[in-house]
C-alpha cells in the first residue's frame, strides 16, 4: 500500500516537472556560462538490492560553479555519496539505474554515458577524493605507481613531461615531507593523514575542474582535518576548482562552503548560501540539525531530532520527514511537498498557480537562491 | 478539506515508528537457494539409500557367482555384476553405507579434536595459544596425505584404521577456524560485559562463545565430510582402502577402472554415486556458507 | 631480510627433522618389524637380512644411523629391489614426475587464473557457467575417475592421444590434463571469488575514478590483489599434485616416482616408502619456503621481518 502511495507522489512530481517544460530553455541558456561546472536536474538513482529496489536519490537537482564549494550535508544513508558518485558515473554498473532530466558535467551531456565515455571525463575534468584513505589506495602498488597512473593519462601535461617531477611537486604541494621517499613507499607505510593527502594529490594530478570530496576528513584527526580543509579552500579560491564537499559535520561545512545543500531520504530538502542555511534555516529538518549542534559559549540544551532516519525501502507517505517533524501538518502525511523559495512568500493565489511557482524554482535552481521543500512554505503563503 | 490540510498532524503511534524489516534469517536464505536445497536433497536421498537400499536386493555384497561374472545391467542385476559375479547394485548401496559412514565419522572426529584444540588455544590465549598454534603451523607444512598413507600402511587395514588416520590428519583446519573465531568473539563487548559481571569462564565459553562459533564450525564440517570420502576413495585406489569383501565407493571405482575397457558400467555406477554425492555436499556447503556468512561467502 | 630467510630456513629444517622422526618411528611401529609383515622367510635368511640392515640394533642406534645417512642425502637401500638404493630410484624416476608435475602446475595456474578472471569479468555469461560447471565437476569427481574417463574417451574411443608411458610431448597431454583438472578448477574458483571481492573494494573505485579502462583496472589493480590467495594455495597445490601423481602415474603407466611409491606400498617395501615420504615432505616444505619468499614481493604489506599470521 505504501508503495502505491510512493508512486502517486512520484507521478505528482513528474506532472509538476512536465508543466515546467516550457522553461527548460532557460536552463540551456544557463549552461552557456562556462563557469557552470555541474548542472543536474531531477536526478534519480535506483539501486537493486536483496530487499528490492532502493531509491537512493529522488529528484535531486544541483549546480556547481567554478571556484565554488558546495556542501552536501545529511545523515548517513541520505544519498549524499550516491549523488556525488552519479556525477562521475561511479555507481556500480550492474544494479544501479540513473536517470536525470539534465546531467551536465563541464558542458557534456552525460545522461547516456557508457563507462568509456565517463573515462574521458574522469580525472581530467572531475576527480574524487574518497572518504577512507585506508581503503582508497591499492595496498600492493607503490604511491608513485598510483600517482603516475593519473599523470601519464592527463593531456594537460603535454607531450614531454617528467612524471616523477610532477608527482614530487604535487606531494610537496600537499605538505608531504620527503616526497621522493614517499613515491617508493606503499600505502600501509604512511599515516592516515598522509594517505589522505596522497589521495588528494592523486585527484589533483589530473588537473580536474571539479573535485568531489566524499567526507574527506571523517577518518582523520582534527589537526590534519584543518590542514586538508585549508587545502581544499585554497584550491577553490586560487585555482578556481569547483568542489562538492560531502560531510555530516555542520561546523566544517559552515566554515568551508559557499553554498549548502541539505539532504534527507535521498532528496534535497533545503539549499542555499551558507548564510541562508545557517542563519535562516527554513526546513524543519535543517532547523533540527542546527539545534542539535552545541552552541558557542552558552551552555544551552542540546536538542536531538527525534526518531530515526526513515527506512529507505519503505519511505513514509507524503513528506519523508513528517514522522519526525515537530511542525507536521495533515497534508505532510498525504502529499510530497515541492521545492519552493523564500521569494514565494509574498505570492498569493490558488493552489494551482502556487505549485507552478514552486515548480519554477525546482527546475531552475538559481545559484544564489534559497529554496526548500516543505509544506510550511505554502502554509505561510496561504495565510 | 483544504482547511484541515494545514492543521497539525494527528499522529498515531504507527506513523512515528519507522518500519523495520529484519534481514532474512540464515534459514530463510538457505531455503531461497535452490541449489543448496538440491544438495541437501541429494544428501538425504543418499543416506536413505545407504540405509534401505541393500534391502531391495536379493543378493548380498559378498556373495560370489562366477557363472554370472561381468554381466551388464539387467532386471536380475540392476547395475550388472563385477568380475567375481557379485551384484553391483548391492555393492554400490553397501558402498554408500561405508563411504558415508567414513565421511560422517571422520568429520565427527575432526570436530571433537578441532573444537577442543582450537577452543583451548583460543580461549586461554597467550603462551598456550602460541605453542599450540606453533604445532598446528608445523603440521600444516607437512603433506598430510602422505602420513595418512603411512598410517594406513602401519595399521591393520580396515574401517577403524581409516577413521584413525583421517581423524588424526584433518582436524587442523577446524582447530584454526575455531581458534580465530573464539579470539574474535572474545573481544566482543557482550563477552567483556559478561566477564565484568563475574560470570565464570566455562559458562561464558558455553553460553556466549561456542554458540557464536556454530556457523563456521558447521561450514567446516560440511566440507570435511566430502573430503574424507574423497580421501578414502584415493586410499582405495592405491590399495589401502577397506578390506575385501567389504567395499566402499572408492574400492568399487578402483576395481571398475581395471575392467573399464571391457565393462565400463563397472566403473560408471560407483563413479556416479561418488560424484553425485560430492555434488550434493558441494551445493549444500556452498549454500550454507552463503546463508550463514553472507559477507564472507561467494558472491555468485 | 637475510636474517628472516635464515630463520625460515632453520624452521623448515626443524620441520623436516620432525617429519623424518615421525616417519621413522611409524615404520618401526609395524608389529614384528618391516620384514615379517607378509611372507614367511626362512629363519637364516631373516637373520642375515636383519644383520645386513642392522635391524637388531637398539632403536636409538638405528635412528641415529638413519639420521646420519640422511644428512648425507643417503636414503638407504631398497628391501625389495635387490641391490638398488632409494637414491637411485629417485634419481631415475623423479625427473619424469617433475615434468608431469611442473606441466600440471603451469596448466593449473595459467588456465585457472585466466578462466577465473574471465568469469569474474562476465558474471553469469556462458563462460562463467562453464567455469562453474568445471569447478563443480572438479571438486565432485575424484582424479582417478577423471583420468579413467579421459583414457576411455580420448584414448580408447577416439585414439587422439597415447594412453600410457612417457615417450614424448603427445604422451604428456592426458596425464597433465588429468592431474591439472582439479587444481585448475579450484584456482579458477579462487580467482573468481577473489576478483569479485576485490571489485567491491574502494581502491577499484579509485581506479575507475582515475579513468582507467576495464582491462587496466583488471590487470594492474584487481588481479594482483585477487591472486594473493592463489599464491598461498601453491603450497597445498604442490602437495595435491604430488599425491595426484600417484594416481595419474599408475593409471597412465608412467615410470615416475609416484608409481614407484604406489608399487612399494603394494609390496610393503618399507625403506622405499620411508625414503620417498621423506623426500616428498622435504620437497613440499621447500616449496612452501619458496612461496613464502615470493609472497612479500607481491604483497608489500607482508614484510620479510615478521611472520605472517
Amino acid at each position: 500500500m505504501m508503495n502505491v502511495d510512493m508512486h502517486a507522489n512520484r507521478d505528482a512530481e513528474s506532472v509538476a516537472s512536465n508543466m515546467m517544460q516550457p522553461n527548460m530553455s532557460g536552463m540551456e541558456h544557463m549552461n552557456e556560462h562556462t563557469d557552470v561546472l555541474v548542472n543536474v536536474d531531477n536526478l534519480c538513482v535506483t539501486i537493486d538490492t536483496f530487499r528490492g529496489p532502493l531509491q537512493a536519490v529522488r529528484h535531486n537537482s544541483l549546480t556547481v560553479r567554478a571556484g565554488e564549494i558546495l556542501g552536501i550535508v545529511g545523515e548517513s544513508g541520505c544519498g549524499k555519496s550516491v549523488t556525488a558518485n552519479a556525477l562521475m558515473g561511479l555507481l556500480p554498473l550492474r544494479n544501479t539505474v540513473v536517470t536525470a532530466d539534465t546531467l551536465m558535467v563541464d558542458g557534456h551531456d552525460c545522461r547516456n554515458y557508457t563507462e568509456s565515455d565517463w573515462n574521458t571525463l574522469r580525472s581530467s575534468t572531475v576527480a574524487m577524493v574518497f572518504q577512507d584513505p585506508m581503503t582508497a589506495l591499492n595496498p600492493i602498488l607503490s604511491i608513485g605507481t598510483q600517482l603516475y597512473e593519473v599523470i601519464t593519462r592527463t593531456p594537460a601535461y603535454g607531450e614531454s613531461y617528467d612524471k616523477r617531477a610532477i608527482a614530487i611537486d604535487l606531494l610537496t604541494k600537499m605538505g608531504i615531507s620527503s616526497p621522493e621517499k614517499r613515491l617508493k613507499q606503499y600505502p600501509h607505510e604512511l599515516s592516515g593523514g598522509m594517505r589522505q593527502r596522497v589521495v588528494i594529490a592523486m585527484a589533483l594530478a589530473g588537473k580536474p575542474k571539479l573535485i568531489l570530496a566524499d567526507e574527506p576528513t571523517t577518518a582523520l584527526d582534527v589537526t590534519t582535518e584543518v590542514q586538508i580543509l585549508k587545502l581544499l579552500q585554497q584550491l577553490a579560491k586560487e585555482e578556481g576548482i569547483g568542489v562538492i564537499f560531502i560531510s555530516h559535520n555542520l561546523r566544517v561545512v559552515a566554515q568551508l562552503c559557499d553554498r549548502v545543500m541539505v539532504m534527507y531520504a535521498g532528496q534535497c530538502v533545503e539549499s542555499g548560501s551558507v548564510e541562508d542555511i545557517f542563519l535562516k534555516p527554513s526546513h524543519p529538518y535543517t532547523q533540527g540539525l542546527l539545534r542539535s549542534l552545541p552552541q558557542g559559549k552558552a551552555r544551552g540544551e542540546l536538542v536531538a531530532i527525534e526518531g530515526q532516519p526513515p527506512d529507505v525501502y519503505v519511505l513514509p507517505t507524503g513528506c519523508a520527514f513528517h514522522p519526525r517533524c515537530p511542525d507536521a501538518m495533515n497534508i505532510c502525511a498525504k502529499e510530497e511537498p515541492l521545492m519552493s523559495g523564500q521569494v514565494q512568500h509574498e505570492l498569493e493565489g490558488d493552489g494551482q498557480q502556487y505549485e507552478q511557482q514552486c515548480g519554477k524554482v525546482i527546475e531552475q535552481p538559481q545559484v544564489q537562491q534559497h529554496v526548500y521543500r516543505c509544506w510550511l512554505a505554502r502554509k505561510e503563503a496561504s495565510l | 478539506m483544504e482547511n484541515t490540510d494545514f492543521l497539525p498532524l494527528q499522529r498515531t503511534d504507527a506513523s512515528a515508528e519507522s518500519v523495520y524489516v529484519a534481514r532474512p534469517s540464515a534459514w530463510y536464505r538457505l531455503q531461497q537457494n535452490k541449489l543448496a536445497l538440491v544438495g541437501l536433497g541429494i544428501i538425504v536421498v543418499m543416506i536413505i539409500l545407504a540405509i534401505v537400499g541393500p534391502m531391495f536386493s536379493s543378493y548380498t555384497y559378498a556373495e560370489q557367482d562366477l557363472m554370472a561374472a561381468n554381466q551388464g545391467p539387467s532386471s536380475a542385476h540392476w547395475f550388472g555384476t563385477d568380475t567375481l559375479g557379485r551384484d553391483l547394485y548391492t555393492r554400490v548401496m553397501y558402498g554408500a553405507r561405508i563411504s558415508l559412514t567414513i565421511g560422517f565419522v571422520a568429520a565427527l572426529i575432526n570436530l571433537v579434536i578441532g573444537v577442543i584444540y582450537g577452543g583451548v588455544s583460543g580461549f586461554f590465549g597467550g603462551k598456550v595459544d602460541r605453542v599450540m598454534m606453533g604445532i598446528v603451523d608445523i603440521l600444516y607444512g607437512i603433506p598430510l596425505l602422505l602420513y595418512v598413507i603411512l598410517l594406513m600402511v602401519v595399521l591393520e587395514p580396515g574401517l577403524t584404521s581409516i577413521f584413525i588416520a583421517l581423524g588424526i590428519a584433518y582436524w587442523l583446519t577446524m582447530a584454526r577456524i575455531v581458534r580465530s573465531q573464539i579470539i574474535k568473539i572474545k573481544k566482543e563487548e557482550y563477552v567483556i560485559a559478561a566477564q565484568s559481571m563475574g560470570i565464570p569462564s566455562w559458562r561464558i565459553l558455553w553460553r556466549h562463545i561456542l554458540p557464536n562459533c556454530a556457523g563456521p564450525i558447521i561450514i567446516t564440517m560440511t566440507l570435511a565430510i566430502p573430503e574424507a570420502i574423497f580421501t578414502e576413495a584415493f586410499l582405495s585406489f592405491i590399495g589401502l582402502g577397506v578390506s575385501a569383501p567389504m567395499a566402499s565407493w572408492g574400492v568399487l571405482a578402483a576395481e571398475g577402472i581395471n575392467s573399464m575397457r571391457s565393462y565400463p558400467f563397472q566403473l560408471i555406477f560407483p563413479a556416479l554415486a561418488i560424484s553425485i554425492t560430492m555434488l550434493g555436499f558441494a551445493f549444500f556447503g556452498d549454500g550454507l556458507r552463503n546463508a550463514l556468512d553472507p559477507k564472507g561467502g561467494d558472491k555468485s | 631480510m637475510g636474517r628472516y630467510i635464515l630463520q625460515r630456513l632453520g624452521s623448515s629444517l626443524i620441520i623436516i627433522w620432525i617429519i623424518i622422526t615421525i616417519t621413522f618411528l611409524l615404520m618401526h611401529a609395524i608389529p614384528g618389524g618391516p620384514f615379517t609383515a607378509e611372507k614367511k622367510l626362512p629363519p637364516q635368511v631373516k637373520a642375515s637380512i636383519e644383520e645386513k640392515y642392522h635391524l637388531n640394533d637398539p632403536l636409538w642406534k638405528q635412528y641415529t644411523d638413519y639420521m646420519g645417512r640422511i644428512v648425507q642425502f643417503d636414503l638407504g637401500p631398497s628391501f625389495k629391489y635387490e641391490g638398488r638404493s632409494v637414491n637411485e630410484i629417485i634419481d631415475e624416476s623423479f625427473p619424469v614426475s617433475a615434468q608431469l608435475g611442473f606441466g600440471a602446475l603451469l596448466v593449473a595456474i595459467i588456465g585457472g587464473i585466466t578462466a577465473g578472471a574471465i568469469s569474474a569479468m562476465r558474471p553469469n555469461s556462458w563462460i562463467d557457467y562453464l567455469v562453474t560447471i568445471k569447478y563443480t565437476l572438479g571438486i565432485s569427481v575424484p582424479t582417478f575417475i577423471i583420468g579413467a574417463l579421459l583414457v576411455y574417451w580420448l584414448g580408447f574411443t577416439f585414439h587422439w592421444f597415447p594412453v600410457a608411458l612417457w615417450k614424448g610431448p603427445s604422451y604428456m597431454v592426458l596425464p597433465v590434463l588429468t592431474l591439472a583438472a582439479q587444481p585448475t578448477a579450484f584456482i579458477a574458483r579462487l580467482t573468481r571469488s577473489g576478483l569479485l571481492d576485490v571489485f567491491e573494494q574502494e581502491y577499484i573505485k579509485t581506479a575507475r575514478a582515475k579513468g582507467l579502462s576495464q582491462s587496466e583496472i583488471l590487470l594492474k589493480h584487481a588481479l594482483g590483489n585477487a591472486i594473493l590467495p592463489v599464491i598461498t594455495y601453491i603450497g597445498p597445490l604442490a602437495a595435491a599434485l604430488l599425491t595426484g601423481s600417484f594416481i595419474v602415474e599408475t593409471i597412465f603407466a608412467i615410470p615416475g616416482l609416484g608409481q614407484y611409491f604406489v608399487t612399494s606400498i603394494y609390496n610393503r617395501d618399507y625403506t622405499v616408502i620411508l625414503g620417498i615420504t621423506v623426500f616428498y615432505s622435504a620437497l613440499v616444505v621447500g616449496l612452501n619456503l619458496v612461496v613464502d619468499m615470493i609472497y612479500p614481493m607481491i604483497d608489500p604489506r607482508v614484510t620479510m621481518q615478521e611472520d605472517k599470521d
